[in-house]
């Protein structure tokens, strides 16, 4: 299996087989990106088709500086941002800029492995974009936390600071909802 | 610890949770983790976590032929027949025309009455040294002035034509640098003239030589710095780059403070007219509008 890097060469190249081979690995995860950013199944399919096109007028523009799943998520990002017209410069709020205090094992992490997957998919729904973000990068993705940095454009440090945020609100969630009868459990 | 330090955490003597959530153990920690019931915990939460965060967020991908097939791709665009002379001497003129009309207008009012105020000023003054030295700081200013207007793209909702251009933006914003210094140095030019004639003792090559270098290499820098990081830096590169020209240009400054002093001996072949000072000027710019053409790419790498 050709890798990441020959197939964006090939790109460069002009192969639009090597296009097909990359469309085929990181179509999900950069579908996934986009309709954090819209609502609409449409205009996320219109996001991707755009951010594709990028992806092969620019190929010849990657010089391995970082790896190129975080290259073709960067490039994605950056062309939804541009279509929506929300151009959003990397924003940190000022709690996020260290990486939080070393919280060791906590009761967060029973409640979380311990609910049923549906529950639990509808609170990560419920997260704010930003926190849902990061948590799709590192978790489903399964990006280190430097590139999800570099993605999103901001501070490992942040990134580190918002999975611990996406886990406490989490928890949060769990059990508010587990204490509420007239939820659902 | 030993082995990989920095993904434990010093506290507790588990691994990081950054190394948990992506499960990417070392055999040390993985050893570890085997015989830890709170890192076997908080691996379950977060894989419990990947699987609803997949399932919240699945949606079909549309397949390839669907999405992009109606392009054709594998046909590259053929590059157009360069323009001949005649038809690059019409774009030059439109891009000129067109970015004289983008540049805010206060930015010429402003210029003729920085550029007054400093013949005025370096007029009154009837010592040759102090009258140049008051002119060439006067008009660094304004090319400062200049240079930062031309290149606060990113704050200026007009130039948001310069991306919709066919012509690269890189080639935009030179062509703004150039005609805003351009219109600099002839005012310059212009306004040295009349100091003289109102009374400044002075040459005119001595009086013009006094602020070209400073003026260019101060709006170089500041010019730099705006396209590198923020308009704001440019801005306070500029001036730093203006009060390191007031170190060398004014008599006596830094006097009986050894390390100003020495600065401003320093500094010196920098913030006079000289060929090394022009070089770098020259140097600063090409480098700005090289960085102005990289951040313009769609997949460039600096996010």
């Amino acid at each position: 299996m050709d890798s990441d890097d020959d197939l964006l060469a090939g790109v460069a190249r002009g192969d639009q087989e090597s296009l097909r081979a990359l469309y085929d690995r990181y179509t999900p995860g950069m579908l996934r990106l986009v309709r954090r950013m819209t609502p609409s199944a449409a205009v996320a399919e219109e996001l991707l088709q755009e951010a594709w096109l990028a992806v092969w007028r620019s190929a010849g523009s990657f010089r391995g500086e970082s790896s190129v799943t975080s290259w073709l998520y960067g490039v994605t990002r950056r062309q939804a941002l541009g279509q929506l017209r929300r151009p959003q410069p990397p924003t940190t709020a000022l709690d996020e800029t260290h990486s939080p205090p070393d919280p060791g094992p906590r009761v967060e992490d029973a409640a979380i492995a311990r609910v049923a997957r549906d529950s639990l998919a509808d609170a990560v729904r419920d997260l704010p974009a930003h926190l849902q973000e990061v948590v799709l990068l590192v978790l489903v993705d399964d990006l280190p936390y430097p590139e999800v940095a570099q993605v999103l454009g901001v501070p490992v440090g942040t990134v580190k600071s918002r999975m611990f945020q996406a886990r406490r609100n989490l928890a949060a969630a769990l059990s508010s909802s587990a204490a509420d009868p007239r939820l659902p459990s | 610890m030993t082995g990989h330090p920095s993904t434990w955490r010093p506290s507790t003597g588990h691994p990081t949770p950054e190394t948990l959530a992506t499960s990417e153990l070392t055999p040390k920690e993985r050893e570890h983790a085997a015989s830890c019931a709170s890192c076997q915990e908080e691996m379950a939460a977060w894989q419990n976590l990947a699987d609803a965060a997949r399932t919240a967020f699945d949606t079909p991908a549309p397949r390839y032929e669907a999405l992009l097939g109606r392009y054709r791709l594998g046909e590259r665009t053929p590059l157009p027949p360069p323009l001949g002379l005649r038809r690059s001497i019409r774009l030059v003129a439109a891009l000129t025309v067109a970015q004289c009309r983008l540049l805010p207008r206060s930015l010429a009012a402003t210029t003729v009455l920085g550029l007054a105020a400093t013949t005025v000023l370096a007029a009154m003054s009837h010592d040759e040294t102090i009258g140049q030295a008051v002119f060439g700081l006067g008009v660094s200013l304004v090319f400062q002035l200049g240079a930062l207007t031309a290149c606060a793209a990113r704050t200026d909702p007009r130039l948001e034509l310069t991306t919709t251009m066919p012509v690269s933006p890189a080639v935009v914003f030179a062509a703004r640098i150039v005609i805003v210094l351009a219109a600099d140095v002839l005012l310059s030019w212009a306004a040295s003239g009349l100091a003289i004639a109102a009374g400044l003792p002075a040459t005119l090559p001595d009086l013009v030589a006094g602020w070209f270098g400073q003026a260019m290499l101060a709006a170089s820098v500041g010019v730099v710095a705006a396209v590198r990081w923020s308009p704001t830096t440019g801005a306070g590169a500029s001036a730093a780059a203006w009060i390191a020209a007031v170190a060398t240009a004014v008599p006596g400054f830094g006097v009986g403070f050894g390390l100003l002093e020495r600065t401003g001996h320093l500094l010196e072949p920098l913030t006079t007219t000289n060929p090394l000072n022009l070089t770098l000027s020259l140097a600063l710019l090409t480098v700005a509008v090289l960085t102005m053409h990289h951040g313009t790419e769609p997949g460039h790498e600096t996010t």
